[in-house]
């Protein structure tokens, strides 16, 4: 397979010709939601390669590599040559739910030769934890499901998912990849690190947590964030992501990280369920330990591919949260990820409301928080 | 050169241009920005420890309270612990997987010999066994055996044994180790459990030397028919080489023991039935052989304490013998010894049998019954010896002439029985021609030839639902009838002769009490020189009044008394009692008594009369017998030598009824009567009847010639008195010379000797009653 990333910025529009992505089978593009809505951007690469499905979404912000761009759009143009491509995408309004969408692509996407599955969802009106619960259940067991539901610069206010047939909010794109040539390498890590006491889910429902240990989960955060910091709920809750594990199997842990609160009702709303009686700890971030963990999850994704081959394109999607606290230095992190993935790997990604990929110890495919998650691409050869 | 931060390597990076001009502004704002966050984190950093800290303190606290809590409630729980440990009856005693005694309740204090202080002191378990061995706990055991026991750990020492105190006391030890290490050690004081474990084992040696050497068999068997136990005896009747051999040979008792698999489902209904069950007798096969040996079985059923039957136990005997020798009494007692014919038991068993069969599969079944006639004469005559030859003879010649088809059988004495299973309407009538003509022909006996005869009642089930012994009855009511209409013949039994045969059973019945209840009484009847009408003599006449039947006519009840044997006793009471009213009241003192045929062949007749003469003091002369030609027909020396005896020591003998009897004088040759008495159907046809008039001449003028006196009987009219007065009878008898009365009517009635009496209110007698006129005879 061949791979090349292009890059638009508002000023200077599209950086070079688009005449080499003419016969990509394959587009994803990042970029924020106003660049989509308003640039023509996406009829200038529909134009540029006519048969590629085209998929994307807005984000908290989007790199190729180590370049991190809030007012540009990075796509990733990927030719195969042995790979048969498919794209499904749902109003998550035309479907009886989350869980119904996500079984409705699923069912679009399903065949014996399915290899994986990359989706992009909108991130602010859609239970990632639901979604993914649908797809994999009309999928064939084992079938690894990556990608991430869609940000907007940290607002929590509306998201961009774009694929063929759909644009707009409320939306789901996902591509199969199909066929034995393919190889899909994936890992996701946190590396934040809990502290405080253990507590308890004592009040949820869904992905809406009321109560810690019997008291408001609201006032736990607002102690925690200060005066100052809780004026910026709800994203300032990003720096204190929640992790969970199931009392009957400790291993399976996984990190939730807030998309709304309700004052009134003194709760949060989380990119994931949150289930009753599970344990619960409040993490914070390291500088250091975030960005081994972001390093540990290109290292993973390169690991399963065949021999450890250099990928021939990979997507990183990283959490918001991860960016609101390293602020300067969440370059840090990209260069932790590149490093691992080799010198001639095509990578971009974007900041996200939520990651999605098969966890590391129980391989579930789940909606994770504050994790750079990585893709990784390779087509053998024939 | 110096190493910058990254973070201000990356800041510059970002505000130089390519010709590496710094834009200073951006980078200001970047730096700005840096320490901005900087500070935010720090001052996040701060709050975060603050917070936990106050988080911290609050869980501390918490968890310090919950201690508290939890110390007390596990006080609680310890002195709970500790009480029931010092309420149990057991010494119990914890270890430390080091070997320190960590606690002991009362119990286990008293009985080591410690105390509590021993064990807050730090008393280990080697120290405590070293304890016990230097007070001698161990001195039952050897030294080297005590010293080995002071080197084993408690974990090492057994889980579970018994100790014995010097003072014979048995401690059961018992050791549990923990999970931890620990051990918990219990002391049992088990000296009365060992004691009656000990009383148990010994039982159970006594019992067990009964069981193994006990001659009778001894078995234990479950509900469903597995023996459970079986003692020597009972694996040698049954032929095992053990009782395991048994025990596992036997797996159904009822099919593979008993010969008749039935006899299990009997066995445990009776002695479920009654928790027991006594000789159960039963044919048994010896193993493995087709042999079979009779048992007798005694068991009862075990129970559990709720009642329910748990097992059952038993003894068994060898009953072979006595089976055999019961079948051999059972053969013997359906045989007749003498015939080899059944005998009247087996005959209704059979009988029995085969109306059981009849009515399964629709026939007739028919019995004969046989009497011999003359056969006692043949006894008596003959003796007993020659009695048994001739029934064997005649049992021989009866069953010739029936065949083998049908059963004969000797019910007693002279009489048999033939049982027919099948047969139609002719089959019972033939037979019974068969069976009279085959016994009426002349027999050889000793050299000596004799004749008998005989009578056949017969009767069949046709139409009938008559059991064995109705059909027996109706058959003897046949012979009965046959016998009464002259012997010799075959008759069938018809309904119209239960009336008359119950009327008879009925009389034969009250008349064995009549007797007794004093319904007996005798009337006399005067016997009168009719020329001058004095009393020669009376003929006492027994009369019967029953308070059930009303009176009974002579004629009816002496025929009946005479079969059914009572005539003896009657007729000596008559004897008696005549003499007795003649000695004492009566005028002149003589009477006349009727004597049958029955009663001159007994033995005893003579010493009866005499006996009466002796105790009424009556005269020999002044009793005069009274018998019929009829009781002289056989012709029987015994009789005659009877008669000729008691004539000659004066008692007189009148000829009764003369000339109605079997017309032969000869009698008169070998016989001298005192009297005769002409029958009164002559007198009642003298006047009508010229012959009679003839024959009433011919025996006054045969007595003038014989020297014997006549008497004309049932002399009711003056006609009749002065026609037999003419023709030379003097003596009369009749209603109208003097009715039968009783004593006192007879004594107030009495007169001079001579004179003629008048008795009015004519009623029956024993002659008839006709209105007559009284006279006085001049």
């Amino acid at each position: 397979m061949k791979s090349a990333s292009l890059n638009w910025s508002p000023d200077r529009g599209w950086t070079g010709s688009l005449q080499g992505v003419a016969l990509s089978n394959l587009i994803i593009a990042f970029g924020p939601r106003r660049a989509f809505e308003t640039g023509g951007i996406l009829a200038d690469i529909a134009a540029a390669a006519p048969g590629a499905v085209i998929i994307g979404c807005s984000t908290g912000g989007q790199f190729s590599g180590t370049d991190l761009r809030d007012d540009d759009v990075f796509a990733l143009a990927m030719t195969f040559e042995r790979t048969r491509i498919k794209a499904a995408t749902c109003f998550v309004s035309d479907a009886d739910g989350d869980r119904a969408a996500g079984q409705k692509i699923g069912a679009s996407l399903a065949a014996p030769d399915l290899a994986g599955v990359f989706v992009l969802a909108d991130g602010v009106v859609i239970n990632g934890s639901s979604l993914i619960d649908g797809l994999g259940s009309a999928l064939p067991p084992g079938t690894p499901i990556t990608g991430g539901l869609a940000g907007d610069d940290a607002a929590f206010k509306q998201t961009f998912v774009f694929g063929p047939g759909a644009v707009g909010s409320g939306v789901i794109a996902a591509v199969g990849f199909y066929g034995s040539a393919i190889q899909i390498g994936h890992g996701s890590f946190g590396g934040w690190s809990i502290f405080g006491p253990r507590r308890r889910v004592t009040k949820s429902s869904g992905n809406v947590l009321f109560e810690i240990d019997g008291k408001p989960v609201l006032d736990l955060y607002e102690k925690y964030l200060g005066e100052e910091e809780a004026a910026r709920l709800p994203a300032s809750a990003l720096l204190f992501p929640l992790m969970l594990s199931d009392p009957a199997n400790p291993a399976h842990e996984v990190v939730r990280t807030v998309l709304s609160v309700d004052r009134d009702a003194r709760s949060m709303t989380f990119a994931g369920d949150i289930p009753e009686g599970w344990a619960a700890r409040l993490m914070h971030g390291v500088f250091e330990e975030l960005n081994a963990g972001a390093g540990a999850a290109g290292q993973t994704a390169r690991d399963m591919l065949p021999d450890g081959a250099e990928p021939d394109a990979s997507i990183l999607i990283s959490c918001i949260g991860r960016r609101l606290l390293l602020g300067q230095r969440i370059t840090d992190e990209l260069d932790a990820v590149m490093s691992r993935l080799g010198p001639s790997s095509n990578a971009i990604g974007f900041y996200s409301y939520g990651e999605i990929s098969p966890h590391g110890v129980s391989k579930r495919c789940d909606i994770h928080n504050q994790t750079m998650t990585v893709t990784t691409f390779f087509e053998r050869a024939a | 050169m110096m190493q910058r931060h990254p973070l201000l390597h990356q800041q510059l990076k970002l505000c130089m241009d390519a010709e590496g001009r710094l834009d200073t502004e951006k980078l200001a704002r970047l730096v700005e920005s840096a320490y901005v966050d900087m500070d935010r984190e720090r001052s996040r950093a701060r709050r975060t420890l603050t917070i936990m800290a106050e988080e911290i303190e609050e869980l501390t606290t918490d968890l310090q309270r919950r201690i508290d809590e939890r110390t007390e409630e596990t006080n609680v729980l310890r002195g709970r612990f500790t009480g029931a440990l010092d309420s149990i009856t057991q010494g119990i005693l914890l270890v430390a997987s080091d070997g320190m005694i960590v606690n002991a309740n009362l119990i286990a204090l008293e009985l080591l010999e410690i105390s509590a202080s021993d064990i807050a002191a730090g008393l280990t378990f080697g120290g405590l066994m070293r304890r016990l061995y230097d007070r001698g706990e161990f001195a039952t055991a050897s030294q080297e055996q005590a010293e080995i026991w002071l080197r084993l750990s408690i974990a090492e020492q057994p889980g579970r044994y018994v100790r014995v105190r010097p003072d014979g006391r048995h401690i059961e030890i018992r050791t549990t180790q923990l999970a931890d290490g620990s051990c918990i050690r219990t002391y049992d004081d088990v000296t009365e459990r060992h004691q009656r474990e000990q009383a148990l084992i010994a039982a159970e040696q006594e019992y067990r030397t009964l069981f193994d050497n006990s001659v009778v068999g001894i078995y234990r068997s479950t509900l469903d028919g597995r023996q459970l136990r079986a003692n020597p005896a009972l694996v040698r009747l049954n032929g095992y080489a053990s009782e395991a051999h048994q025990l596992a040979s036997v797996t159904d008792i009822g099919k593979e023991w008993y010969v008749d698999p039935n006899r299990r489902d009997e066995f445990k209904r009776k002695v479920l039935a009654n928790g027991r069950i006594d000789d159960f007798v039963s044919e048994i096969y010896r193993q493995g052989t087709q042999t079979k040996v009779w048992v007798s079985e005694t068991a009862w059923t075990v129970r559990d304490p709720d009642g329910r039957p748990v097992c059952f136990e038993g003894m068994v005997s060898d009953a072979t013998a006595r089976v055999e020798s019961e079948r051999r009494i059972l053969e013997l007692s359906l045989n007749d010894p003498l015939t080899g014919l059944k005998n009247r038991r087996a005959f209704l068993e059979e009988l029995r049998l085969a109306l059981k069969n009849a009515r399964r599969r629709p026939c007739t079944v028919g019995v004969l019954c046989l009497d011999l006639d003359r056969f006692k004469f043949v006894n008596d005559t003959m003796g007993h010896p020659a009695g048994d030859v001739l029934l064997r003879k005649v049992a021989r010649r009866i069953r010739q002439a029936v065949g083998r088809d049908h059963i004969v059988a000797r019910l007693g004495g002279d009489e048999f029985a033939v049982l027919v299973s099948r047969c139609d309407g002719t089959t019972l009538a033939k037979l019974g021609a068969a069976i009279l003509t085959a016994i009426s022909r002349q027999y050889d006996v000793r050299g000596q030839r004799c004749i008998i005869g005989g009578s056949v009642g017969m009767a069949d089930s046709d139409g009938r639902r008559a059991d064995a012994d109705e059909l027996m009855k109706m058959a003897d009511i046949a012979l009965y009838v046959a016998k009464s209409n002259g012997k010799g013949q075959a008759i069938p039994f018809a309904e119209s002769m239960r009336a008359a045969s119950e009327r008879r059973q009925k009389l034969e019945n009250h008349l064995r009490n009549a007797l007794s209840n004093g319904e007996l009484h005798l009337e006399y009847q005067p016997i009168v020189d009719a020329r001058c009408g004095a009393v020669k003599t009376h003929e006492a006449l027994m009369r019967w009044e029953s308070p059930e039947l009303g009176p009974v006519p002579p004629g009816e009840f002496i025929p009946v008394a005479e079969e059914s044997g009572l005539l003896h006793v009657v007729g000596q009471w008559l004897l008696r009692t005549a003499c007795t009213d003649a000695a004492q009241r009566l005028e002149p003192r003589a009477v006349a008594v009727n004597v049958s045929a029955v009663q001159l062949r007994s033995p005893h007749f003579k010493s009866f009369v005499l006996n009466a003469l002796a105790a009424s003091g009556l005269p020999p002369e002044a009793l005069e017998l009274e018998i019929t030609e009829n009781a002289l027909l056989a012709n029987d020396q015994v009789t005659l030598d009877v008669l000729t005896d008691l004539k000659a020591m004066g008692v007189k003998v009148a000829l009764d009824d003369f000339g109605t009897g079997y017309a032969s004088l000869n009698y008169l040759q070998n016989f001298t009567f005192d009297k005769i008495k002409i029958d009164r159907s002559f007198v009642v046809n003298s006047n009508s009847n010229p012959a009679s008039m003839s024959i009433i001449r011919l025996t006054v003028a045969l007595g003038q010639d014989l020297g014997v006196q006549i008497v004309a009987e049932g002399i009711e009219t003056e006609a009749e008195r002065v026609r037999l007065i003419a023709a030379g009878c003097h003596l009369q008898q009749g209603f109208l010379l003097g009715r039968p009365a009783r004593l006192p009517t007879v004594i107030a009635t009495q007169e001079p000797a001579g004179s003629l009496r008048h008795i009015g209110n004519p009623r029956p007698g024993k002659t008839a009653a006709v209105s007559h006129r009284a006279r006085r005879a001049s």
